[in-house]
């Protein structure tokens, strides 16, 4: 049996070939899973990426990249085992560093390539956006409409007066 | 650069993953922000409410083998829009830790000093001077069950006797039973019991070991609340016990410890080093740490059965030791009325916590609340933050009428017992609903 | 490239219809057509499909406020999880359907390429639902809904329900079938079996973990009914052998199909059946026939089949308490071969040969304990046997008839010839350690330790003082080895014997070289060469004569420097001369016949005799008897040896040894040797050494029985007689076996003496 070929070719929603190291493209589970379960000849085809386009998938194997050395994430790293922390490695956060559409379209291509370190850290971003900041100043943060009627407010904010202290 | 709602281009899954990052302040700001958001950080999103109580709440350590009270977070498949409530209820029972306004139970029954106590979700046992052992409904607050000899037996207590001061924030003051029909109707004589002081107990969802100046230690079954096995070999009076799956450990007045077969009450091990009477042990792993009045505080192996190491504290006549879960830290009161908190390793002082005016006579640590509690002679009971040895909640002083002998915690209780006879239940649940706390119970 | 052929175009992911129609496509492709192939589209395309599906809706809408647009993957997943069921169960209902037109082999062929199938598509379809598997049953999951699976176990759970329940018992009757086959001898194509192995064990899921597996499923459906059939196929098959072979044919039979069915194991079932399945095999061919294996080990036994005992051991230790009764049976039949065998030498009765009952008693320990190492794998309970029996035959046989003391004695006396120097004729060292150490096995049996001791103290004195010791390294070893059975104790005095005559030996050297010095050289001529042992009186087995002696002047003076010597250097011991044990050499310068004059070896007492003749030529039974004071049991047969001997002549001839016999000198006398012995044993009186031997033994036990009941008691103080009694029994019982009635006298004797007195409710007490 050869050896799995170093690179292969991703296509893009817009129709744009990337080549890549296999080990950087196997980060995203999904292809890993699908270099595995395909026969070996199935595998000189491109793999075609219908919900990602060339900039965001781009950014994504930018990540993947840097991260090809890290080790893989356990098939059911329990999430209740340790607790939550939002820090965020410098690189990571210079990587994220980007427009809010940016940042989201990278968190749907993480999560839809099935990249659980890269998702954990795009949704850490975003969290780390919210954290801390008043209702305004969230409203501010993401450009969103008040939608609330006054009474509406007055019932939420009652509620979770608690949490205030 | 356009700034969009992110939850408008994510599917709720990833909103979830989004918000479980947030800590339960940033959490209810953020359903403030508008109707979808709202709705995203509702009590009906149950597994972003789990996560969130879980990240803050979620025990850290694996339970000991005799678990103090219960770990306040409940039943893991509870149903989905409870984990906020859930998260409310721990929060007010935090605050009242903090304010310091429990509600007060009080247990009478005992006709001497209780010596030492501790409780689960459903029961506090006691044992007292009187010989006698009590089981009280931690629920209900009804003494459910009398042990002891013909001899210890109470009788009616006379007229003249003068009722006890209970603290204002009492909300129960137990009846005495003893000498009534519903009194006798719960005394019950075991096979075996204890002919003097039941000085220390431990049980876990088996078994009760109980030590005595009689010299013994009596395991109990907690089914039929009959003997299993007396433990027969120390020379003086049992101060204290300790046990897991394997073994029962005693330490005893007469300067030794005892290692026994937790499955057929066999004498496994003598060990022996201690100079002085073995106040306290406590088991962590296959490590025991014992503390004596010779002001030595040792660590021994239970697997290779032998001793390890000691540490040398500063001051003698220590009346009380605690150390911590991971065993880096020793929390060490007596005489002179201050809890030192000391480095394991390197026998560095790391805290001194002041404000009790008498002997320290009982410290409980509680790591997963990182609380300490302590009872003093000076008839209080005090709670100090573990890490900064602050002071919490103030202290409650004058709340039984005599010493403090003992006092236990956990996440919403505290139980202390009394040289006044009486055991003393702070609850901090107090103001909050019964329904929320029933929550916080665990599967027992 | 063309899009796979059959696969429409990606499905509006907002059209859950649409969505699950084009799913169920690629799911049905991938369930029935693998083979064929899947192409990075078609995989993409399900992937994505999926993926589109379930993140269709978006966590905030676009401006209304509904709690029913936060469905997302949650309710989506299951939505598709239902769809997927319900594609399982029918797609299986189909598999079940078409399994049914099949039997046996063709059966198991189908079952397994059908599982292979299935299984393959379970793990395609669980990396294309990953999404589902990452969203919503992982939520299911912890938020601890029952039945909610990955998506491969859902897939197990399903050919669990809808497949395996309604065909394994027809699978299972397959595989019976096969491996009854292959019992009989056919060849099976055994990978089948251990395909089915596998798949059963697959299907074990933990319902309380459903990441864990269990072994429920095959121990119940394979493990359980594959135990039932080999029961059945044995119990028949060892019936119907046994009915027309012999058990050692039987026997042979059993070890080949164990080791048969230990085999099929490892060639295709799981490791975990071995005990169940050999505890099924032994139960049939062994437990079921023990009766009649046993009946046969008699046989075996007296035909000395040890290989065949060796099998019939094996295999009977396999199953519980197979061996007891063998055990049993074996220490009779060692018991009655070791009373045979005395029987068969006891002939010659009372003067039984020492050598020969040993032998006797040797040859049959050691033809059984052979038995029990070869055949018996030395196993300790045999031995045990092998020990009772021993014991039992050692101390009461024929022999011993009189008593257990016979063989102690017996084999004292055998000791004793095997290091005495006659019979050590150039026997090897080797070969003289080899015969004390089965001297050693027998020992170990003997129950009255006490006697043998008695007796070889008394051999070991002789032996010493006589210096007729074979080799002083076999005598050292003998004593090291009953040191190592007996302890110190045992030991001390035979040891303190052999000192002594080490440290006469070197005060002989020093009383030489003081005597040298002493004498002038005249003196010196006439001295008569003398030789002395030192005897400590506690440790010798010896007594001082019964009766008189008046030593001859020559030795008066010997005797009387050597005193003097002896006293002056350890100051206030006294010394008691044993005449009955010592012995010289005279030269009969009488007989002119021959130039060099005979040398007689003779006893002192002879040696008195003898010289009185150096005075007169003619001497009477009277004169001698008065001249000497030898009494008359010692004097007539000391002088009846010279008569024999013809050293002297009597009047009247053939007189007895009494008043009026008359002895002269033969001054004819002829020899062939040069050194005639003079000095032989005399019958009676080793006849009485070993009745007085016997007697001093009843004393010493009494002594031994009172000493160690005084013992007790001072330790206790206070003791129950029974009680006393039995810890009597017990601390004396490596020595001899005592009596009760013994013990009781001998409490009773310290009763008396004071020692011990009489307390209330039969308790004794010890009075200091």
């Amino acid at each position: 049996m050869s050896a799995p070929p170093a690179n292969i070719t991703l296509t893009s929603s817009d129709g744009v070939d990337i080549s890549v190291e296999r080990q950087v493209a196997e980060r995203s589970i999904l292809i890993k899973n699908l270099l595995d379960d395909l026969p070996e000849e199935a595998n000189t085809e491109s793999i075609p990426i219908p919900n990602v386009n060339e900039v965001v998938l781009k950014k994504v194997l930018e990540w993947c990249e840097h991260h090809k050395k890290d080790p893989p994430a356990s098939a059911d790293d329990d999430a209740d085992s340790r607790k939550k922390s939002t820090d965020i490695d410098e690189w990571d956060q210079k990587f994220m560093q980007v427009d809010q559409e940016m940042l989201f379209e990278i968190i749907l291509a993480a999560n839809y390539l099935d990249i659980k370190a890269l998702l954990d850290v795009g949704c850490k971003t975003v969290a780390n956006m919210i954290k801390g900041k008043t209702p305004d100043e969230i409203r501010k943060t993401f450009n969103i409409q008040n939608d609330f009627t006054p009474e509406e407010e007055e019932q939420i904010r009652r509620e979770n007066e608690w949490a205030e202290e | 650069m356009i700034d969009i709602d992110p939850f408008t281009m994510l599917p709720p899954e990833l909103a979830t993953l989004i918000l479980s990052y947030l800590d339960h302040t940033s959490l209810c700001r953020a359903s403030a922000v508008s109707k979808g958001w709202a709705s995203l950080a509702s009590r009906d999103n149950g597994s972003l409410w789990r996560d969130v109580f879980m990240n803050r709440f979620k025990p850290r350590n694996i339970a000991q083998a005799v678990q103090m009270g219960g770990a306040g977070i409940g039943k893991l498949d509870c149903d989905k829009e409870v984990w906020k409530t859930k998260f409310e209820a721990r929060q007010a029972i935090e605050r009242n830790w903090r304010t310091g306004t429990p509600n007060a139970i009080y247990f009478q029954g005992h006709t001497d000093s209780v010596y030492c106590a501790q409780f689960d979700e459903r029961k506090i046992i006691t044992g007292s001077r009187d010989r006698t052992i009590r089981v009280w409904d931690i629920n209900t607050y009804e003494c459910v069950k009398v042990i002891g000899g013909p001899a210890a037996k109470p009788v009616s207590p006379s007229v003249t006797e003068v009722a006890l001061d209970c603290h204002p924030m009492t909300v129960h003051r137990g009846v005495n039973l003893n000498g009534t029909p519903a009194g006798d109707a719960i005394y019950h004589i075991p096979r075996e019991y204890h002919s003097a002081s039941v000085l220390c107990l431990r049980f876990d969802e088996e078994i009760m070991v109980t030590g005595s100046s009689d010299s013994t230690c009596i395991v109990w079954d907690l089914k039929t609340w009959e003997p299993k096995w007396r433990l027969e070999h120390h020379s003086a009076g049992v101060l204290d016990v300790c046990f897991d799956k394997r073994y029962i450990v005693s330490c005893s007045k007469d300067n030794s410890i005892c290692v026994w077969d937790r499955n057929n009450g066999e004498l496994v091990k003598i060990l022996t080093g201690h100079r002085g009477p073995v106040n306290a042990l406590q088991m962590r792993g296959s490590k025991l740490i014992s503390a004596s009045s010779d002001g030595v505080t040792r660590l021994w192996c239970l697997n290779e059965m032998k001793y390890i190491k000691h540490f040398n504290s500063r001051d003698r006549g220590l009346a009380a030791v605690e150390f911590s879960d991971d065993g880096k830290h020793v929390l060490a009161g007596g005489n002179d009325q201050v809890i030192h908190k000391y480095d394991a390793e390197t026998g560095a002082l790391v805290h001194t916590y002041s404000g009790h005016q008498g002997l320290v006579r009982s410290l409980f640590l509680d790591s997963e609340n990182n609380r300490v509690v302590s009872g003093s002679y000076d008839q209080a009971v005090r709670v100090y933050d573990f890490t900064t040895g602050a002071g919490l909640g103030g202290a409650y002083e004058n709340w039984t009428t005599s010493w403090i002998l003992s006092a236990k915690s956990d996440y919403r209780r505290i139980v202390a017992t009394s040289q006044d006879g009486r055991a003393l239940l702070m609850d901090f649940g107090k103001g909050v609903g019964p329904y929320a706390l029933s929550l916080l119970k665990g599967d027992n | 490239m063309a899009a796979i052929q059959g696969m429409p175009p990606m499905p509006n992911k907002e059209d859950s219809d649409a969505t699950w129609r084009y799913l169920e496509l690629g799911v049905d492709r991938i369930m029935s057509d693998l083979k064929k192939g899947m192409d990075m589209k078609t995989y993409m395309g399900l992937y994505t499909a999926i993926h589109n599906f379930c993140t269709a809706q978006k966590a905030v809408g676009t401006g209304q406020f509904s709690p029913h647009n936060r469905g997302g993957a949650h309710l989506l997943g299951e939505d598709l999880y239902n769809h997927l069921i319900l594609y399982l169960q029918k797609h299986l209902g189909g598999v079940h359907a078409e399994s049914k037109k099949h039997n046996d082999e063709a059966l198991l062929s189908f079952y397994i390429k059908e599982w292979d199938r299935y299984t393959m598509a379970a793990s395609y379809n669980n990396h294309l639902f990953r999404y589902l598997n990452r969203h919503w049953v992982k939520r299911e999951m912890d938020e601890g809904k029952k039945h909610i699976y990955d998506i491969y176990t859902l897939h197990l759970v399903r050919w669990k329900e809808d497949m395996f329940l309604a065909t394994q018992k027809s699978v299972m009757d397959s595989v019976l079938r096969l491996v009854e086959k292959q019992r009989n001898g056919e060849t099976i194509e055994q990978s089948q079996i251990k395909s089915v192995v596998d798949s059963f064990v697959s299907l074990g899921l933990d319902e309380s973990d459903s990441t864990k597996s269990t072994l429920d499923v095959y121990k119940q459906f394979f493990e359980a009914p594959f135990l039932q059939a080999t029961a059945k196929y044995y119990q028949k098959e060892s019936n119907d052998f046994l009915a027309e072979n012999t058990v050692v044919e039987y026997m042979k039979k059993a070890e080949t199909r164990l080791q048969e069915e230990k085999d099929r194991v490892s060639l295709y079932l799981l490791s975990e059946i071995t005990g169940p399945l050999m505890r099924t095999c032994e139960q049939s061919m062994i437990a079921a026939h023990s009766i009649t294996l046993r009946e046969e080990f008699q046989n075996l036994l007296d035909h000395d089949r040890q290989e065949d005992l060796g099998r019939m051991y094996k295999l009977l230790a396999r199953i519980p308490d197979g061996l007891d009764p063998l055990r049993n049976k074996f220490e009779t039949h060692v018991r009655k071969a070791g009373l045979a065998a005395v029987e068969r030498v006891a002939a010659d009765g009372e003067n039984m040969d020492p050598k020969i009952y040993v032998h006797a008693l040797l040859e049959v320990h050691t033809q059984y304990h052979d038995l029990v190492q070869k055949a018996f794998n030395g196993e300790s309970e045999f031995v045990r046997s092998l020990d009772n029996a021993c014991k039992e035959f050692v101390n009461r046989n024929k022999v011993c008839k009189s008593g257990s003391t016979k063989s102690p004695e017996l084999l004292a006396k055998y000791t004793d010839t095997l290091l005495k120097k006659s019979s050590a004729k150039a026997s090897e060292e080797d070969d003289m350690e080899k015969m004390l150490t089965q001297i050693m096995v027998v020992f170990k049996y003997i129950e009255d330790k006490d006697v043998f001791q008695k007796f070889y103290s008394r051999m070991l004195a002789k032996r010493l003082v006589q210096t007729s010791s074979a080799s002083d390294d076999a005598e050292t070893s003998m004593i090291g080895k009953l040191k190592e059975a007996c302890g110190f104790e045992y030991t001390n005095k035979l040891q303190r014997m052999f000192q002594d005559i080490q440290t006469s030996k070197d005060l002989n050297t020093e009383y030489r070289d003081w005597q040298s010095e002493q004498l002038g050289a005249e003196d010196a001529k006439n001295v008569v060469d003398t030789s002395f042992h030192i005897l400590g009186t506690g440790f010798w087995p010896l007594t001082p004569p019964a009766h008189g002696f008046v030593p001859p002047q020559e030795i008066v003076k010997m005797r009387d420097r050597f005193q003097n010597y002896y006293l002056h250097k350890h100051a206030g011991r006294k010394l008691t001369w044993l005449w009955q044990l010592c012995k010289g050499e005279v030269k009969a310068n009488f007989v002119k016949t021959n130039k060099i004059p005979y040398t007689f070896q003779v006893s002192t007492y002879q040696m008195a005799v003898l010289l009185l003749f150096n005075e007169k030529e003619t001497i009477s039974y009277d004169e001698i008897q008065q001249t000497t004071q030898i009494a008359p049991e010692t004097l007539d047969p000391s002088i009846a040896i010279c008569v024999r001997a013809r050293v002297f002549n009597v009047t009247p001839e053939g007189g007895k040894p009494e008043s009026g016999t008359t002895y002269s000198i033969n001054q004819g006398f002829k020899n062939k040797k040069l050194k005639i012995n003079l000095n032989i044993n005399i019958k009676s009186e080793q006849k009485q050494e070993v009745e007085d031997t016997h007697k001093t033994i009843e004393e010493d036990r009494k002594l031994l029985m009172q000493s160690a009941i005084v013992r007790i008691m001072k330790s206790r103080k206070k003791m129950k007689h029974s009680q006393l009694v039995s810890e009597t029994i017990a601390q004396i019982k490596s020595r001899f076996t005592p009596k009760v009635s013994d013990i009781k006298w001998c409490i009773d004797m310290l009763l008396e003496k004071e020692y011990l007195e009489r307390l209330e409710d039969d308790n004794l007490g010890y009075l200091a």
